[in-house]
């Protein structure tokens, strides 16, 4: 993500509104990927009563989300942060 | 697949009927070195098709009567070695899963007889070599002709691409990504699924063993596609 210099007046606000917008697009991504209507579902037991099949989403909605928070969205966070370091250093 | 800490060198030859009549082997020699060979004739033509999964790479060499198809995908697929680290987790979470499955008494004429929908689909194994024996009921039928308790290290010897053969790398990485996570979601599925039935798991405790494995699965299957989503997020 590339930094504007010229929003170093209002970097505050703009850092938290930016890093606010890459953690929700992400929650975006693996949300769509859990939804049964996308192209690629996930699979299905055909054989397992509703409430496993609701224990077994569940799973794998909240490790989906757990290694999305670990693999992209705290390097990106890290890496959005160097980036403002480096601008905020220039200044 | 998952069970593959068990399974020593081994070559399995199968006649497969479905849309043409082929005839498979598969050479087993690691769960990172597996080759999967198959040839048939249709219509006049013969078809040509071996696969190998050597460590991280997936190759593939093809001829169709009418020319030549090859793929070379060096990334991080889902291996016997994915299933291998997926195997650990499922006995970790599932501690009697795993053996459970091996200890099943099946009876005489071992087999899995299995609904999937309108689909009914029967695995038979071998009791005396544990090879699987007969697939029935799926697309295309299986039958064991021949087995050894040894791997060929020919079988190995991968040949570079013939001249002017289409190089299909891209579909192969696609294709293969997409079915091995499939299979391998709902390996741990079911798995997951007759554990709780056989020992009385409480909800939250089988959501987070469960997603313990998920973990496994996600950070093995989806590193490629966790790269690109840092570099997308990176620009």
């Amino acid at each position: 993500m590339k930094i504007d210099p010229d929003l170093r007046g209002t970097e505050d606000q703009w850092i938290a509104v930016q890093r606010r917008a890459i953690v929700e697009s992400l929650q975006t991504v693996t949300e769509a990927e859990l939804d049964s209507d996308s192209p690629f579902p996930p699979p299905t037991l055909a054989d397992a009563d509703p409430h496993v099949a609701a224990l077994i989403a569940e799973a794998r909605r909240r490790s989906l989300a757990a290694t999305v928070e670990s693999e992209v969205t705290q390097p990106c966070l890290a890496y959005f942060d160097e980036q403002v370091r480096a601008v905020q250093s220039k200044k | 697949m998952l069970h593959s800490t068990k399974l020593k060198n081994c070559t399995a030859t199968y006649r497969a009927k479905g849309h043409l009549e082929e005839t498979i082997r598969f050479t087993f020699a690691a769960p990172d070195r597996v080759c999967i060979e198959s040839s048939a004739m249709h219509e006049g033509r013969r078809f040509d098709d071996t696969i190998w999964s050597v460590g991280d790479r997936y190759i593939r060499r093809s001829m169709d009567g009418r020319g030549f198809e090859h793929a070379d995908v060096p990334l991080a697929i889902p291996t016997l070695g994915d299933c291998e680290a997926l195997g650990v987790a499922l006995e970790r979470a599932f501690p009697s899963s795993v053996d459970g499955e091996a200890e099943r008494d099946v009876g005489t004429g071992a087999g899995i007889d299995s609904r999937f929908g309108e689909f009914r689909l029967v695995v038979v194994l071998s009791m005396s070599s544990y090879f699987l024996k007969r697939i029935t009921g799926a697309a295309e039928e299986f039958e064991l002709v021949d087995s050894s308790p040894s791997a060929d290290e020919a079988a190995f010897t991968i040949p570079p691409p013939e001249p002017g053969s289409n190089d299909a790398s891209e579909e192969d990485r696609c294709f293969v990504l997409y079915y091995c996570g499939r299979v391998m979601s709902y390996s741990i599925t079911r798995f997951a699924k007759e554990a709780r039935e056989r020992d009385s798991i409480a909800d939250e405790d089988f959501t987070r063993r469960l997603a313990s494995v998920y973990d496994v699965e996600n950070r093995r299957h989806q590193r490629d596609r966790f790269a690109q989503m840092r570099d997308s997020m990176h620009q």
